[in-house]
């Protein structure tokens, strides 16, 4: 049995790291495979000097900065919410958790827009405000460092919640309670009987939005200011424009470096947090919301309807806004879908069915693999066979899940150019589905670890098998995790443009390829009509993650 | 293991009553002649899927010329109604990702013929040798200040003009030249394309070398004070610039026809600069792996002619390259009387950096 499992959890573990090296190795390959300009060994020299170059150095540095800057402030926008989503029940709880499907899937270019048809210097906040005679001073403030943290910040916040306001919501009141009796200060209370269970997860949020923002491109070129530059905009250069292989491949072993450093801490607080929710028991009842914190929820939701809902909500009014007329003048209507949907060609209904298919088999294929995984090393862990921890006290199986998340997408999308021939859907299902495993491996082995191990030995010591144990009990406890896990792959899958774009060859449109085609051919009201499309689909997707984490 | 012993007996003679026949034997006949049909059917089939397949092109392009507003689908029906020769046209991204798996793809692509590239990836392209020289009886008819190879291994099917587009119901005055961008009113007035990310960015940057030579360095250091945001891409920036956020965009000369043929607008129009404007030459070319040169010749030949080209300017939003082209009714609100300069990136691979350092700059 012992060795049996040691098979299993590698073999998956090593399944799963194809996924991930394979194209990262056909890029390496391609760029040493002469296809640059200059032969191998006299590249040496400058990749080192590029390496060193202040434009690296500088790139790097905004990277960092603006990175911090914006999980700073995206920790406290999201913390208030994390408090109110563990202790209250209230109207729109459910809600705010399903907010964090945003960061996931509303493709760049829609937040952008969303940003400036309601911040704009003609968009509706700005517009409202004027009416209310005030009008605004900076102009161009959004297009500066303040924007970017802003924008990131405002987009990225909803993690906060979702993470940390279910490990919450989870944890027993005992310790600050008994802090309290003790005749510790509320704050007092907080810090000691709170805060050190709390931190891991906070940490581990942080560590997220830290590396979303760090790799964050458009946005950061738009918002960053004209100072923007990132490590990211020197290896997209070096492969579009330069073919300097070599050098994007330089580029982006620093960046994947430094990425990898963060993730590190992020599978360390994921590990540290699971470890420490184990212990939580059942969940306390959440209570009702009086005078004082019915009044701060109130304030809270005001200020996220104000600062984050605001944009969707332009960018949901945009998709309503027809531009057609001679005046110039627009109107609402129902012209911008309806152009897609009608006719011998209805775009949007082949692209939704597209998307549907498309997603639903790559989230299948992303469940069945991120689940293997998970498994294969909670029960390899169970008996004692944990692998070793190679760095931050984390084991192999841990590193592979994260390591995606050290990688350039520029790389990573060249790679699998490189590794695929040929094109197709079934090509389309297995880039995606290398996109979204990571994520379920990461939430079923939090499920894993977190499911109670005495019903296990009850049914055993009740005479069932280890096998029967297996399926009947921890099965029956994983399920809902299963299928929230499926519904998270399938949004980011839902949400990705980027695969189709490379591996579907131009034959098969998906909902953010139509986006991308919109956009590229002057019709920006229509793509927001594709984008709210989108949006809906995926977040009903993350309202079911939420309902069977609800009734788990 | 019995049930698969029994069931294919059960089915044998089920179907032997089925067609009336007593014995096996006689099945057996029949089963056989069965076979030889099919396996006459199938490698009939295969033999004519084959040379199908000769009759097959496959052309990598970028995306936007296969999509449902590309002239892609367009090109290939016209060109298999007229020649029975299938299109097949596989895209590869955007126009950089499109270079660059070429590049990577080398001798081993499975195409015949490239549609995408431009003048300002041409020399990378050329330089790789993969492409072959074309022998075109359309040749002629081609606008000759638009031929980038002597050789014709790359040939133009169609251009665009960069231009900035002044929104006409914002109240500043329209700019007349590149210089006029640097005065104190157009501050932060305008959204500029990254050149290091974005071809328009890089157009626009070998416009402000052909004019100002030596000293385009100034120019970006005096124009940086009139830039409000500069994009990754097109679309970006020119999202931006119908969203209200800036009364000055850089696009293409064509844009305006865009807002009059599906907006009926004439709200944005393309401002014609004194000094002369770069220009965007989109390029298509056989490569020298090809197993079907002759129809891969033949149909470059058929996307330069005047039935072909008619296609484009209402789908790619650019000239046709063939000058004989009749152009749309939309196309008269763009402005005739532009300038075309020989502009490239003197340094393709320092220059980008070099102006977006100097924008950096300017901006603190």
């Amino acid at each position: 049995m012992k060795g049996k499992d040691n098979v299993l959890l590698r073999s998956f573990g090593f399944l799963a790291a194809t996924f991930t090296i394979s194209p990262l190795v056909a890029f390496a390959v391609s760029a040493f495979a002469g296809a640059g300009k200059a032969g191998g060994a006299n590249k040496a020299l400058p990749l080192l000097l590029a390496f060193i170059s202040p434009s690296t150095l500088s790139a790097l540095k905004f990277s960092l900065v603006q990175a911090t800057m914006s999980t700073v402030l995206a920790l406290l926008v999201g913390f208030p919410g994390a408090f109110f989503v563990a202790r209250y029940n209230f109207r729109g709880r459910r809600f705010f958790m399903a907010l964090a499907a945003v960061p996931f899937c509303l493709p760049a270019i829609l937040v952008i827009l969303s940003f400036i048809l309601y911040y704009g210097k003609s968009g509706y906040l700005t517009l409202a405000l004027a009416r209310l005679g005030y009008i605004p001073k900076g102009e161009g403030l959004l297009y500066s460092i303040w924007g970017l943290v802003f924008v990131h910040a405002f987009y990225n916040f909803p993690i906060v919640i979702q993470n940390v306001g279910s490990v919450w919501a989870k944890m027993p009141r005992s310790r600050e309670e008994a802090a309290r009796t003790l005749g510790a200060g509320r704050l007092r209370s907080f810090t000691t009987g709170t805060l050190p269970y709390l931190l891991p997860s906070i940490l581990q949020s942080a560590s997220l939005i830290f590396l979303f923002c760090f790799f964050s491109f458009t946005i950061v070129l738009v918002f960053g200011g004209l100072a923007g530059s990132t490590l990211e905009v020197g290896i997209y250069r070096a492969i579009r424009f330069t073919n300097d292989r070599p050098k994007a491949l330089a580029l982006a072993l620093l960046q994947t470096a430094i990425a990898l450093l963060v993730v590190g801490a992020f599978a360390h607080f994921d590990r540290k947090n699971a470890a420490i929710s184990k212990d939580f028991g059942n969940p306390p009842p959440r209570r009702r919301p009086r005078s004082f914190s019915l009044l701060a929820i109130g304030a809270y939701s005001i200020l996220i309807a104000l600062f984050f809902l605001g944009p969707l909500f332009a960018l949901t009014a945009e998709a309503f806004t027809v531009r057609s007329s001679l005046a110039g003048a627009s109107h609402f209507g129902l012209e911008n879908f309806s152009r897609l949907l009608t006719g011998p060609n209805p775009l949007l209904l082949k692209a939704a069915g597209s998307s549907l298919a498309l997603s639903g088999f790559a989230a299948l294929a992303a469940t069945a693999l991120g689940f293997s995984v998970a498994a294969s090393s909670h029960y390899a862990a169970r008996r004692g066979q944990t692998m070793k921890a190679i760095g931050f006290g984390v084991s192999m199986n841990s590193w592979i899940i994260a390591f995606p998340l050290a990688l350039s997408p520029a790389v990573i999308s060249a790679g699998w150019s490189a590794l695929m021939n040929s094109s197709g859907d079934m090509l389309i299902v297995i880039g995606q589905m290398a996109i979204a495993w990571p994520f379920v491996a990461r939430s079923l082995s939090a499920a894993f670890s977190s499911i109670d191990r005495t019903r296990n030995e009850a049914a055993r010591t009740l005479g069932s098998s280890p096998l029967q144990a297996m399926i009947w009990v921890d099965a029956a406890l994983i399920a809902p995790s299963v299928a929230s896990a499926a519904a998270f792959a399938f949004s980011i899958t839902m949400g990705d443009a980027n695969i189709p774009l490379i591996l579907g060859g131009g034959k098969r449109e998906t909902l953010p390829l139509l986006l991308y085609r919109l956009t590229s051919s002057y019709r920006f009201s229509e793509a927001c009509a594709v984008g709210i499309v989108l949006a809906l689909f995926t977040s009903i997707a993350f309202f079911l993650k939420e309902r069977t984490n609800e009734t788990s | 293991m019995n049930l698969i012993r029994v069931i294919p007996a059960e089915g044998e003679m089920r179907k032997a009553h089925f067609l009336g026949m007593g014995t096996s034997r006689k099945f057996r006949g029949v089963f056989l002649s069965a076979a030889a049909i099919l396996i006459v059917a199938v490698s009939s089939l295969a033999a004519s899927c084959q040379q199908a397949e000769t009759k097959n092109l496959t052309i990598w392009t970028y995306d936007s010329f296969v999509s449902e507003w590309g002239p892609g689908t367009g090109l290939a029906k016209l060109y298999e109604q007229k020649t029975g020769i299938k299109i097949d046209f596989v895209s590869k991204g955007d126009g950089g990702a499109l270079l660059s798996s070429i590049l990577a793809g080398g001798k081993n692509i499975d195409a015949d013929l490239i549609i995408g590239l431009d003048n300002n990836l041409a020399s990378q392209a050329l330089d790789s040798g993969l492409f072959s020289a074309a022998k075109l009886s359309n040749l002629g008819k081609i606008d000759s200040k638009l031929l980038v190879d002597n050789k014709n291994r790359l040939i133009p099917y169609d251009y665009g003009n960069f231009a900035f587009i002044w929104d006409s119901q914002s109240k500043i005055t329209p700019p007349a030249s590149l210089e006029d961008l640097t005065k104190p009113e157009y501050s932060k007035k305008i959204i500029l394309m990254d050149p290091r990310t974005s071809t328009p960015g890089l157009g626009f940057l070998a416009w402000t070398q052909a004019v100002y030579k030596d000293g385009w360095k100034d120019y970006w250091k005096r124009l940086a004070p009139s830039i409000l945001v500069m994009t990754p891409g097109w679309d970006t920036g020119y999202g931006l610039f119908t969203k209200g956020e800036a009364p000055l965009v850089l696009s293409y000369s064509t844009s305006p026809a865009y807002h009059k043929a599906y907006e009926k607008t004439e709200r944005y129009k393309a401002l014609v600069f004194a000094e002369g404007h770069s220009a965007q030459i989109e390029l298509a070319g056989i490569l020298s792996s090809s197993k079907h040169r002759k129809d891969a010749e033949k149909f470059l030949d058929f996307l330069v002619s005047e039935e072909a080209q008619a296609l484009l300017p209402e789908t790619q939003w650019m000239y046709p390259a063939n000058a004989s082209t009749p152009l749309p009714d939309s196309f008269s609100v763009v402005p005739k009387n532009i300038v075309t300069l020989n502009a490239s990136v003197a340094d393709p691979v320092n220059d980008p950096e070099a102006a977006a350092a100097i924008l950096a700059e300017g901006a603190r």
